[in-house]
């Protein structure tokens, strides 16, 4: 127990708490797995490694891992030369509070997703799993729904917008229960 | 409900749904985190590396990072720097909100002006800046591409909190390894070096560049050429060389006496008596009794009030570039947003200041002309800290031993011996193509710095004894060639050049009224110098047309005659003449141009220049 008499996890028990939702904010800041993978790591080992690192509360403790992921990532573009637009870290902890806030980890966002996912159209669904399962291109995802790949593109993002709607309402719903 | 998604609620979505439907989970790295915590054993990720189109290779090492975090610096007597900083509005009492997060506190504009003037107490030529004088306005940017697939999944370990400091690896397998990279990232970008030059050749050029003769054999012996270098009566060369390359030639307006001593500080450190950054630390810190000669050297320039010491500190220290983000937010390298660079000038100010004002409120002006009000901050992506940097002894006691310190010094070391930075930035005209064994030449080279607690001695003998430093000039830019050579040739000579895979002629050194001269001459103008002034008539009589056909003859080799290609693409991107070559001018590092820059432009352009040949000369005529 620490000063402020919080219940320290131990090492390996911070990781196993944090770790999918460090991974999960790097993927939606637009890193590839491989490199949300390294970065991951890397988060850890820093955090792990600085004396001065206190448990307040685990969201403090998600929080202050997820900034640190940001630095590096951002630092990680930085010294590889990219071009890379990196979301404001502001705009993506308020989609992240919403979407993860409770678990922490995003794992109840990602099953509240695929519960979601079974309620569109099996076009919609259809054409999601081919762009995200199958990586085809929207002119391909048209090919296949008999529509234009323009047709294609508003589809989708018909889509995602219902499963963003239908994703908040679940967790909105879950949070009251 | 069906609100549009936002661009960043659309990337979230996108990295669960790949989750959702691609089946591909979070993986479990507790035990490998765990492992390297323990520095059991180096792992790297468990997922098949994805295969990049580029011409890089993807390499998965790690190099070890450990990094020494020196103590705080000792406060000196008393703080010796006479360096001014003009006072700044006082915010309304209304504001009171800091800048950031997206909530900006934007103060009403008003007549007074947001730069910073110069002044010193002692009669150092330095340019005044008049108070109304502003950042220029912004203009329109590039914006990158959101979806880009350029990701490169390669990572280099950060700094981190240090455990213990490994010894340097010998510095002949060092230099080896240097070597056998630099072959390997030609052989990736597809160049062929253009041959080594006779040893003669080589020490003379370096001794036209560094001012100091080397002996031949040490050419081939890292280890000699180190001791050579690190020699008492050639470590105060090129400690005065060095200085005068990162102060841009301001060293040169510094008082004999300082100057003297500020080299034989800096000298210390080529002559492995002292630690690189320890002595630049306090150096920055104002904590050395040779910070305002430091700060004095590196503060004069042509641009307004002290944005060349931003610029230059930023560069050296850091290795960032802030060329742009003084006037706007940068995206053409990401590498910086222009609240950013006002937040680290507000730092500089409130730790140099001295007397009324320092610690004023600091604003800047945006782009659409608002003002903006900002808190000394150093940029957390610029030092890869997630604790706040607030306050300049802060920053100066965080720079030792960092990595962005020592790659910082390694670009400025690299660009004393090849005239460029090893890793340039996307937007300069010349830089050597850029890929990860590039990268990984810049981490090795930065990383052996800090291992070597900053012998910079070493890491220049790294340098002239790596096969950059002894290829030949591509025929193509031999100065006889000059009018006769094949475009694609000299294309194809200069892509060397630019990899280090080749050498340059020594450039034209000619001060910029003379280079002005040559501009004119080159369209048939002739400038005389009135007093002070250049003045430019057209010259059309027939009786003058053979002595202007003689004159052409005789113009510098490297006054570009002919081009295709503007000197950056990006300026393509700007469609106001006048604004293309200010931006030249910042890119430069010259500032505010003179109007007889602008005045010459226009002369080539009514005289038929093309768009390409008129920028390229505009380049020639103010680069450094």
């Amino acid at each position: 127990m620490n000063a402020s008499g919080v219940v320290e996890l131990g090492p390996a028990e911070l990781i196993e708490r944090h770790q999918n939702g460090v991974w999960r904010y790097l993927r939606m800041l637009g890193c590839e797995a491989a490199t949300a993978d390294d970065l991951t790591q890397e988060t850890f080992l820093r955090v792990l490694r600085r004396d001065t690192f206190v448990q307040h509360s685990d969201a403090a403790t998600s929080s202050y891992l997820r900034r640190t992921a940001y630095n590096l990532l951002v630092s990680h573009h930085r010294k590889h030369g990219r071009v890379q637009n990196v979301p404001e870290p502001s705009q993506l902890d308020e989609i992240w509070n919403r979407w993860a806030g409770k678990d922490l980890s995003g794992d109840k966002a990602v099953e509240t997703l695929r519960d979601c996912l079974s309620a569109l159209t099996e076009r919609a669904q259809l054409a999601l799993r081919m762009r995200f399962a199958d990586d085809a291109s929207r002119n391909e995802i048209g090919s296949a729904l008999e529509i234009t790949e323009h047709g294609a593109r508003n589809l989708m993002q018909r889509a995602k917008q219902q499963l963003r709607d239908c994703v908040e309402a679940k967790l909105e719903q879950d949070k009251d229960e | 409900m069906n609100k549009d998604l936002n661009p960043t609620e659309e990337h979230a979505l996108d990295a669960l749904l790949l989750e959702a439907l691609g089946d591909a989970p979070p993986p479990d790295q507790t035990a490998k985190i765990l492992a390297r915590c323990h520095d059991v054993s180096e792992v790297v990720s468990s997922r098949a590396p994805k295969v990049v189109t580029s011409s890089g290779d993807r390499d998965r090492s790690k190099s070890s990072g450990w990094i020494l975090l020196a103590s705080a610096a000792v406060l000196a007597a008393s703080l010796l720097i006479a360096f001014g900083w003009r006072s700044f509005r006082v915010a309304p009492d209304s504001i009171g909100a800091v800048a950031g997060g997206g909530k900006d506190p934007v103060a009403a504009s008003s007549n007074e002006p947001n730069d910073l003037g110069l002044a010193t107490s002692e009669s150092v030529p330095v340019q005044k800046v008049p108070r109304e004088q502003k950042p220029p306005r912004g203009i329109p940017l590039m914006v990158a591409d959101r979806d880009s697939s350029n990701r490169d999944p390669k990572l280099q370990p950060e700094n981190g909190p240090v455990l213990s400091q490994p010894q340097p690896a010998e510095l002949t397998l060092v230099s080896k390894q240097v070597n056998s990279d630099f072959h390997a990232y030609w052989q990736a970008i597809g160049i062929k070096p253009s041959g080594d030059a006779p040893a003669e050749t080589v020490v003379e050029r370096l001794a036209m560049i560094l001012g100091v003769e080397l002996a031949e054999s040490s050419l081939d012996d890292v280890a000699q050429l180190h001791d050579q270098l690190s020699s008492p009566a050639h470590a105060n060369v090129i400690a005065l060389n060095w200085l005068q390359q990162i102060s841009e030639g301001g060293v040169a307006n510094v008082k004999k006496d300082a100057r003297a001593a500020l080299v034989a500080e800096l000298a210390a450190c080529f002559q492995t008596n002292k630690r690189f950054d320890r002595v630049l630390a306090e150096l920055v810190a104002g904590e050395s009794p040779h910070s305002s000669t430091f700060y004095r050297a590196i503060s004069v320039g042509s641009d307004q009030g002290n944005a060349s010491v931003v610029r230059r500190l930023a560069a050296l220290t850091m290795n960032v570039d802030l060329r742009c983000t003084r006037c706007h937010d940068s995206y053409i390298e990401g590498s910086g947003l222009q609240h950013d660079y006002w937040a680290f000038t507000a730092l500089l100010r409130r730790g140099l200041s001295t007397g009324k004002g320092k610690s004023d409120p600091f604003f800047y002006e945006l782009p659409d002309g608002r003002e903006r009000l900002v808190e000394p901050l150093v940029a957390e992506a610029w030092i890869n800290s997630d604790q706040p940097i607030t306050n300049l002894r802060q920053w100066a006691e965080r720079l030792e031993g960092s990595t962005e310190l020592a790659t910082g010094v390694v670009n400025s070391l690299w660009q004393l011996v090849h005239g460029q930075p090893l890793r340039g930035r996307v937007v300069d005209p010349i830089s050597a193509p850029h890929n990860e064994s590039l990268s990984r030449l810049e981490d090795q080279l930065a990383q052996d710095l800090i291992q070597s607690e900053f012998n910079v001695a070493r890491t220049l003998s790294l340098i002239i004894a790596s096969p950059t430093a002894r290829q030949t000039i591509p025929p193509a830019l031999l100065p006889e060639n000059a009018f006769v050579a094949d475009e694609a040739d000299r294309r194809s000579a200069l892509d060397a050049v630019n990899a280090f895979a080749a050498s340059m002629p020594v450039p034209t050194q000619l001060s910029q009224a003379a280079r002005l001269v040559e501009v004119s001459r080159a369209i048939g103008s002739h400038l005389q110098v009135q007093g002070d002034s250049l003045v430019g008539q057209a010259d059309t009589s027939s009786a003058n047309s053979a002595s202007s056909q003689k004159s052409t003859n005789s113009l510098s080799v490297d006054l570009p005659s002919r081009a295709d290609t503007l000197p950056v693409q990006w300026l393509g991107q700007i469609r106001d003449e006048r604004i293309q070559i200010e931006h030249l001018g910042h890119l430069a590092g010259a500032g505010q141009l003179s109007s007889q820059v602008f005045d010459t432009a226009e002369q080539m352009r009514n005289a038929g220049v093309s768009e390409e040949l008129c920028l390229q000369r505009v380049w020639w005529l103010i680069r450094r």
